[in-house]
């Protein structure tokens, strides 16, 4: 082999060790990252297969000596879990369709509209989510009690929907900016009317965006608590943060077990949601990043 | 197949009918009163959903809301719905919050309900007066200053159950070996650290107020406190400084505590999850300080009905649930949902809880007797100018107003921190903590 070919193999060679302990570093990182995040899940979900006694146990077991479902047996039946879940999970669903029609089409309008009023609304929304939620709770009390709307679900569903509608707005108005205006006159040269070029043309390329913001909106709705706490009363109308806090403020939490399979199943919904719309998400995240103001 | 139009009109529809089922129920024409509380154990709901059920057989025309939340959240809920008016008819209140309910009329006055229950059967130590009226029913004590200790290892190392509290440090300091910690307390900025540090003052002949409710924080019996608390640390888990009180009920559970000065709460604990635990477990009361006598912080849990001004639009049928809550076998009834953490706060239902608790706990009647035993005990309320003559205590019968700040904005707690954590000298702390107080006090005096 002459000098220059062995030279440059030898590079070659030096570029490929190179690439390869990066890709090392990075897999390593990224399995810490994911052991450290993941581990407390992992626990959460090994526990939740232990008796009492052994969850008391000291040192702690890692894998049950007993595996027993008797955890989730007494939840469903010591408890309203299936009550508190189903009004999580209409309130979660309620606010985020309401999410993405009443902020879809509003940031639509701010996008296409290009007038001051528009403008001034669009940085208007932005100021009012910069609002801790514990200033909004007892004026909005306030109202919805004026409005009879105090203890019902669609009080929490208005009340979450308003506190994500600002960020649904500012999201999702960049990501129709970027849509051009000419895939639109097109379609209302050929007939359609705005509403039906928007629903044609503008919104299944807005998708990976509309999903970026249902699963904030969805995600927010679901583990609220404030909202819940103050302004549903009756047990009937209870969502699930606010079912499994009356055990933790109390002295002594009533079953670790219990409520560790209630953080199970908690859990599993948001995660089997995000695994659905893992690659819309991450898509419509990055070109969401990328998109024009 | 169906479309995208049918599944999401078939959506929309499912929703809206659910949210219509989850509107208020209407009063129609029967009355409806709410009833929220904080006393969220899977069997205490469902005694109270059965006591609801009962009544309402009894009372067709009047329909209880039963509300629940965490303590928390109960006092938040009370406080916004105190702001617009629709506070719920009965409220579950503890007594050093309701000294402002009064002030500020959210409740109304319950001794036609004391009365009707029967006065002379409260335990003297639970009936609450503010401007000589009663406004809460007292239904349940809760006496944190119970001494649970490790037979096995007090036997082991040849110790005695200490008779006073210099005894309990000496016989905490010897146990805090192997592995094991002699003593676990809590030490946070919160109100269980409060508690702890409370009973410790007063049992050693110090309080926060005298009977002209002058504040006599700095004091000798506090300086002894904090130096006693002090060392006591050094035979605790370096964590204290997060402890609540289920840490301290976990910690003992762990089986790695020789001592925690808990509530029975703990004992319910061990019949149901450690029965081996249990069987190792001595109780005691607090043992006597310098003062003679060792003074137990004793709570008290009350039904209050909340005035027609602030949203109680149905006093009379308010008045006749929490009355109905009271009587019958419903208190023994009770108490049996967390035995004996729940103590009965009627002496006629004390004995029988006993007899039918105790099997809960093991057959543990010792147990229960001892957490039952709540003479020589002070709550906040009524701790200003507290004497203790001959081994005795002797309340002045000053309620102070004052002391709820105190408490809330966790003080004592803070004293305690700065101590145990910062190093600083006790009588130095001390002083801080009468600054502290006085300050407040000047606050609320305006």
């Amino acid at each position: 082999m002459s000098f220059a070919a062995s030279t440059g193999a030898e590079q070659r060679s030096m570029i490929d060790v190179h690439h390869l302990a990066g890709r090392i570093m990075v897999y390593l990182l990224a399995f810490t990252a994911a052991s450290v995040m993941g581990f407390p899940l992992v626990w959460m979900l090994i526990c939740s297969f232990k008796p009492p006694a052994e969850l008391i146990m000291s040192p702690p077991t890692f894998l049950p000596h007993e595996w027993t479902l008797a955890n989730y047996r007494d939840l469903f039946v010591q408890t309203r879990f299936m009550s508190y879940f189903a009004n999580s999970l209409i309130v979660a669903s309620g606010s985020t369709a309401f999410s993405l029609v009443i902020g879809g089409l509003g940031a639509y309008s701010v996008s296409r509209f290009n007038i001051r009023a528009t403008r001034l609304f669009s940085r208007f929304s932005l100021i009012a989510y910069m609002l801790p939620e514990v200033l909004l709770v007892i004026p909005l009390y306030f109202f919805l009690v004026k409005a009879g709307l105090a203890d019902t679900l669609l009080a929490l569903i208005i009340a979450n929907t308003a506190f994500t509608l600002p960020l649904t707005i500012w999201f999702m108005r960049a990501y129709f900016a970027a849509i051009p205006v000419t895939l639109e006159e097109s379609a209302m040269i050929d007939g359609c009317t705005r509403l039906q070029a928007l629903w044609k043309v503008v919104v299944p390329l807005a998708v990976p965006g509309l999903i970026s913001v249902g699963v904030f909106a969805f995600n927010s709705a679901w583990n609220d608590f404030l909202f819940a706490l103050v302004f549903t009363s009756s047990e009937r109308n209870k969502t699930l943060p606010l079912g499994l806090s009356t055990w933790i403020g109390q002295d002594y939490i009533y079953s670790w077990g219990m409520l560790l399979a209630a953080a199970v199943l908690i859990t599993l919904p948001v995660l089997a949601f995000y695994l659905l719309v893992q690659r819309k998400l991450i898509a419509g995240l990055a070109e969401g990043g990328v998109k024009g103001g | 197949m169906i479309s995208r139009r049918t599944f999401l009109a078939s959506t929309a529809t499912t929703l809206l009918a659910a949210l219509l089922a989850s509107a208020p129920a209407t009063a129609q024409e029967r009355k409806t009163i709410r009833f929220l509380h904080n006393e969220t154990d899977p069997p205490s709901i469902e005694f109270f959903n059965n006591a609801i059920a009962e009544f309402e057989a009894a009372n067709p025309n009047i329909h209880v809301e039963m509300e629940t939340a965490d303590n928390d959240g109960r006092f938040q809920k009370i406080l916004a719905s105190a702001n617009t008016r629709t506070l719920p008819d009965v409220i579950k209140v503890i007594t050093l919050e309701n000294y402002e309910f009064v002030r500020r009329g959210f409740v109304s006055p319950l001794d036609d309900v004391v009365d009707s229950i029967g006065r002379d059967d409260f335990v003297p130590e639970a009936l609450t007066k503010i401007d000589g009226k009663v406004y809460a029913i007292p239904y349940t004590m809760g006496n944190n200053s119970n001494l649970y200790y490790r037979t096995d290892m007090f036997k082991a190392a040849g110790l005695e159950v200490p008779k006073t509290l210099d005894e309990m440090l000496v016989a905490a300091q010897k146990l805090n070996t192997g592995g094991n910690y002699g003593f676990i307390f809590p030490a946070s900025n919160n109100r269980a650290s409060t508690l702890f540090f409370s009973a410790l003052m007063w049992s050693n002949g110090g309080t926060y107020f005298d009977k002209d409710l002058n504040v006599t924080f700095d004091s000798e019996a506090t300086v002894k406190t904090l130096n006693y608390i002090r060392d006591l640390a050094k035979t605790a888990p370096e964590a204290i400084g997060s402890y609540s009180f289920g840490d301290i009920i976990n910690g003992y559970l762990s089986g790695k505590a020789a001592m925690v000065l808990a509530l029975p709460r703990l004992a319910s604990a061990l019949g149901a999850n450690a029965p081996q635990l249990l069987a190792d477990t001595g109780m005691a009361s607090i043992p006597p300080g310098a003062s003679g006598a060792g003074i137990k912080m004793v709570s008290t849990d009350g039904y209050a009905v909340a005035s027609e001004k602030f949203g109680g639009k149905n006093q009379a049928e308010a008045k006749k649930f929490v009355e109905f809550l009271m009587t019958g076998d419903r208190p023994a009834k009770f108490a049996l949902t967390a035995f004996p953490h729940l103590i009965p706060t009627l002496r006629s239902v004390q004995e029988s809880s006993i007899e039918q608790g105790a099997k809960l706990i093991g057959g543990r009647e010792d147990m229960a007797r001892t957490a039952f035993n709540v003479s020589n005990s002070l709550d906040f309320s009524n701790e200003a100018g507290a004497r203790i003559v001959d081994g005795k205590l002797e309340v002045s019968g000053t309620v102070n107003p004052y002391i709820g700040a105190i408490i809330a904005r966790q003080v004592p707690a803070q004293v305690v921190q700065r101590v145990v954590f910062e190093g600083e000298d006790p009588a130095e702390a001390a002083k801080w903590g009468q600054e502290e107080m006085i300050r407040i006090v000047n606050e609320l005096k305006g």
